[in-house]
């Protein structure tokens, strides 16, 4: 046996009894320095970017890749090329800086950059209860929302600065509609639909569609209005202008495309025993309609922009599972559960063909979800502890696993919808506690 | 200034305020509206917007004038319906215009007839028939001067006991009676009786990108039921990219004639193209049922690239149903249209057709591929392919009722021209009508003036683009290029995004920034253009692949393209620049250089660094 050093001894050992502990030394020395200098820290830009072991990870915004992990609050674990944080848990930003820009507040990490929500408007009625809907983001901080005041509709056109371009849309909308749904188009046109609701109106019930500058100023738009029922459910906008809208017409499914000068496309009425719950439009123009038919069954049908029925399937989600909400994006389409339900979330190609289910952890009630070019799935709903409410957000990736989990404190109150802007960052409507306003944050994807 | 001057400044003033006042909803003072009718408003208006008229009524005690817009507000109630005469006529620059103001639908519960106006415009409204004690919504009628240069678009027609469009009076025999230049275009006509759109003693008529959905049957001159009917003496019609759906089944009337489409009573000469017929399904109590049916005198019409589908009966039907004294049907047409899934492809001449000629249609029958009755009729049928719904070769039927089973027996019975085939069509699973790359039907059909992709048109209403080769730019091998021959329905939808697009790079995705489709018209060929996030570099398996839907603007039924078959394209990258080396300035470091995980050869390394090097270096004891 090779005799040992022993630190702090102050000996000096014999050169013939130090050789073997040098050379060992030298040579884990040189085995690490080969094994080491091969693999430096690595810094991702992109999650297809971190795959380790067969598992696809989230490059963190601290620019190091993190893998899911359960026995990590936050969920995810470091690689083992982050540097000095390699496989530590990455820091739980569940509830870190819910207002302030993360660059801007000294308390936030640089890893809690990612789903860093920054809160870009409120806004207040004085004097009557607000009922945001629906929520439209696009180029240039351009926000629009929509929903019901006590008194009319709720429109409101509003930059990410917090300035107000337009909130009395008396002008040019009656107050007997209930604003129900809002899209900009990349040009900055925005679409304003509502109805006259399904409470007591005398005569005809009716849907109106406005188009709008970007500045507030009404351009044109069309309406619909028989003495049987209508409804709009949802609207979208297309990269090349047009708006698609869907909801009942005289009490039958509907779905209507017009140009961005308000002639008509297509219209398509179907009157088969489908019951439409919501409606998307991919950036290309199909738009996607998920709903329920008269069996119980889930059928998510996806129209091309031509107006053709391209995808006409039924999602087998399980039991008692229906579905709230639909976005649709070049990388599929995501529903998202009915409110009230426990939550799932379900995601398909864009041939309509399920990929994936899952339940997300944290969450007791999902409210909206809005997919991204890249299959990111941005969900929002809220979530209890100890009896008090919170708004929860996550971003899921492609393959439904959490990349990022938001929660805001119970006094900010609860998201109602997420929409995506021009850059595909989510931006979530939300309503303050007390009923009286609202506000709109923006998450960094 | 005098004051005479001032006066006129002032007018000025005054009416650009008001112009700009009326406008303002908008912001489009060109379609100010001139009149306002508000069904809640107190009796007595004057018509303008602080004192609308209460009722369409109204409108026949208005100086009315070329170019005016009368504007209809939403009323509690649903308007009235009006008979419109003896008021003035529009002009082919300065129509008047009747529709809903800005930002309103109103909902009219009864008939508007317009009787001997020229250049109106019906636009923008809804007509609800629920209570309305008319039969037909909107009524065009040439009774003591024709009409002229009428327009009904972008109407809501919904529960009428009659026709949704009725134009043309039957009881107008003189050329008084005649009306001419009349558009129907983009209406939805839903739930009504026997005809969505009606047309009678009209020239040059353009119907054209209606929907009509929902037509039941209903009492006539005979019981009938029919998406749009082209009748006596129409000359000139146009009846193109209408939808037609949902003729549905008919229990109270025996003997009912129901045709998706349908001209008789000597109409003609005109075209019927890019409609898309289906769910004609009256009933087996159906006298007559067929989907795109000419007869009667109907003739020199031209009736191409339609879709008939999931019907009963006979899809295209020559002088099929019931004949008077105006005879059968003379110098049809019928070309490159296809039918899925009706009883009987082609139907020819119950009565003695002439001249009828059917070419390039693309039949997949439930039961007969085509039936000949009357062996007195004379027609030509080539390069037809002929399939059926199980999955087999159709059979035939002659006259007398005999039937024979192959193409070449069917061919030399009928006399008819060659180029037939029964033959499976290999139709795209995703949309069942458009030929996929391989289908007998592609480059199969006899060349004509029509514009076609590949050597020949294909047979059938649909002609896919043909995909060509992709190109990486030599100059910017971060860019490639795709060209489709794209001749007969530019350009490509969607025309923006890379949905559906994926491009890998040894399998794995790489990232589209931008995806842009350009037609060049003189080439006839449209281009798709990728820029990349990473350029290629020698080597590279590239793998270009479109997994989504891309169609042309074909449009049928306004709606149904054909479907450019998905495509795969390896990229050839042999010629590019080599990859430089990782850590040299310009690398490629895409991600599949980097790789995490401690792998097994650096645990290697590591472990002859602990006993192989310093074993190796331990002196001999």
């Amino acid at each position: 046996m090779l005799p040992r050093s022993k630190p702090g001894t102050g000996r000096v050992q014999p050169p013939r009894r130090i050789e073997p502990v040098v050379r060992m030394v030298a040579g884990v020395s040189v085995g690490l320095l080969v094994a080491c200098l091969d693999a430096p820290p690595r810094v991702c830009e992109r999650d297809d970017e971190c795959r380790l072991e067969g598992r696809q990870g989230v490059c963190e915004s601290d620019g190091y890749c993190a893998y899911r992990s359960d026995e990590c609050p936050s969920g995810a674990r470091y690689g083992p090329f982050a540097a000095e944080q390699a496989d530590t848990c990455t820091p739980d930003c569940t509830e870190v800086s819910p207002t302030l820009p993360c660059d801007d507040d000294p308390s936030c990490p640089v890893a809690c950059r990612q789903g860093d929500p920054v809160l870009v408007a409120t806004w207040a009625h004085p004097s009557s209860i607000v009922e945001p809907r629906h929520v439209a983001a696009g180029a240039d901080g351009l926000v629009a929302v929509t929903g019901t005041l006590a008194n009319g509709p709720l429109a409101l056109l509003m930059r990410d600065d917090g300035s107000v371009i337009v909130d009395d849309p008396t002008p040019w909308l009656s107050p007997q509609i209930d604003g129900r749904a809002v899209a900009i188009a990349p040009s900055g046109t925005v679409w304003l639909a509502g109805d006259t609701g399904s409470e007591d109106v005398e005569g005809p019930t009716r849907v109106v569609v406005i188009r709008l500058e970007a500045t507030g100023v009404p351009q044109g738009g069309f309406g619909v209005g028989t003495t049987g029922e209508q409804r709009v459910l949802a609207l979208g906008a297309d990269d090349t202008g047009a708006v698609t809208v869907a909801g009942l017409l005289d009490g039958a499914a509907w779905l209507e495309r017009r140009g961005s000068d308000d002639a008509l496309s297509w219209s398509e009425r179907r009157d088969d025993g489908f019951e439409p719950v919501d409606m998307a439009v991919s950036p290309g123009g199909r738009a996607g309609l998920v709903g329920v038919w008269e069996d119980g069954s889930v059928g998510l049908q996806i129209f091309d922009p031509g107006g053709a029925l391209a995808v006409d399937v039924e999602l087998v989600l399980g039991l008692m599972r229906l579905p709230g909400a639909l976005d649709v994006s070049g990388a599929g389409t995501v529903v998202v559960s009915e409110s009230g339900q426990a939550p799932w979330v379900a995601a398909t190609d864009p041939a309509g063909a399920l990929r994936w289910v899952v339940e997300p952890d944290g969450v007791q009630d999902l409210v909206d979800g809005a997919l991204d070019g890249r299959g990111r799935a941005t969900l929002v709903g809220t979530t209890t502890a100890g009896g008090i409410t919170a708004a929860w957000i996550q971003q899921l990736d492609g393959e439904g696993e959490p990349r990022w989990t938001r929660r805001l404190p119970s006094d900010e109150g609860w998201p109602v919808a997420v929409t995506l802007d021009a850059q595909e960052r989510p931006v979530v409507l939300g309503v303050v506690p007390s009923g009286l306003g609202l506000w709109v944050r923006r998450f960094d994807p | 200034m005098s004051d005479r001057g001032m006066v006129r400044v002032l007018g000025v003033a005054r009416w650009l305020v008001a112009l700009w006042v009326a406008g303002l909803a908008w912001g489009a003072p060109a379609e100010a509206c001139r009149w306002f009718v508000d069904g809640d408003a107190e009796p007595g208006g004057s018509g303008d917007e602080a004192s609308p008229f209460a009722s369409l009524a109204d409108l026949l005690e208005a100086p009315i004038e070329g170019g005016d817009l009368i504007c209809l507000r939403e009323a509690a109630a649903p308007y009235e319906g009006v008979t419109l005469t003896g008021v003035a006529d529009g002009t082919v620059e300065a129509p008047v215009v009747l529709t809903a103001a800005p930002g309103h639908a109103p909902v009219i519960g009864g008939r508007v007839q317009l009787v001997d106006l020229s250049h109106w415009i019906v636009r923008g409204l809804t007509f609800d028939g629920r209570d309305a004690p008319d039969a037909t919504a909107l009524d065009v009628r040439s009774i003591e001067a024709p009409s002229v240069g009428i327009e009904l678009r972008d109407n809501l027609i919904v529960r009428w006991d009659g026709a949704g469009i009725l134009a043309g009076d039957s009881s107008s025999e003189g050329p008084e009676g005649i009306g001419r230049d009349l558009v129907i275009a983009d209406n939805r006509i839903y739930d009504v009786v026997r005809d969505g759109i009606r047309l009678r003693h009209f020239e040059d008529a353009t119907i054209v990108g209606n929907v009509i959905d929902g037509v039941a049957c209903g009492l006539g001159q005979f019981d009938a039921q029919s998406g749009i009917a082209i009748h006596t003496r129409c000359q000139r019609i146009e009846v193109a990219h209408n939808l037609v759906r949902n003729l549905s089944a008919c229990a109270e009337l025996a003997d009912l004639h129901t045709q998706g489409i349908r001209v008789r009573l000597a109409a003609g000469p005109g075209q019927i193209h890019h409609n898309l017929v289906e769910q004609v399904r009256p009933g087996a109590d159906a006298l007559f049922v067929g989907g795109l049916s000419l007869h009667e005198g109907a003739h020199d019409w031209e009736i191409h690239h339609n879709l008939v589908r999931d019907s009963d009966g006979c899809g295209l039907c020559d002088g099929r149903d019931f004949a008077n004294e105006l005879g059968s049907t003379t110098a049809n047409l019928w070309e490159h249209n296809t039918v899925i899934g009706a009883d009987v492809g082609i139907d020819v001449g119950s009565k003695a057709t002439a001249d009828a000629a059917l070419l390039g249609n693309l039949i997949v029958a439930r039961e007969l591929g085509a039936r000949w009755i009357n062996d007195q009729s004379a027609f030509t049928m080539s390069h037809n392919l002929y399939w059926t719904t199980d999955g087999g070769p159709p059979r035939f039927r002659l006259p007398g009722g005999s039937e024979v089973e192959s193409i070449a027996d069917w061919q030399e019975a009928c006399g008819c021209g060659e180029g037939s085939m029964a033959i499976a069509p290999l139709l795209d699973p995703r949309d069942g009508v458009t030929p996929q790359p391989g289908s007998p039907a592609v480059d199969a059909a006899h060349s004509g003036p029509l514009a076609f992709n590949g050597s020949a048109p294909d047979i059938g209403a649909l002609e896919p683009p043909v995909v060509g080769e992709a190109v990486v730019e030599p100059e910017d091998p971060s860019r490639v290029r795709l060209s489709f021959a794209n001749a007969v329905s530019p350009p490509l939808l969607p025309a923006l995004g890379c949905e559906g697009i994926e491009l890998r790079v040894d399998a794995e995705p790489v990232v589209l920034v931008d995806c842009q489709l350009a037609h060049d018209a003189v080439s006839a060929t449209t281009t798709l253009s990728l820029e990349l996030a990473e350029p290629l570099w020698q080597g590279d398996e590239a793998v270009l692949r479109h997994l989504g839907v891309l169609t042309d603007s074909t449009a049928i039924g306004d709606r149904l393209g054909a479907r450019v078959p998905n495509f795969e394209r390896i990229l050839d990258t042999a010629r590019l620049d080599p990859r430089p080396a990782i850590g040299s300035a310009g690398c490629g470091c895409r991600r599949r250089f980097v790789t995490h995980g401690f792998s097994w050869w650096r645990w290697l390394w590591l472990w002859l660094g602990l006993v192989g090097i310093g074993r190796r270096r331990s002196p001999p004891r």
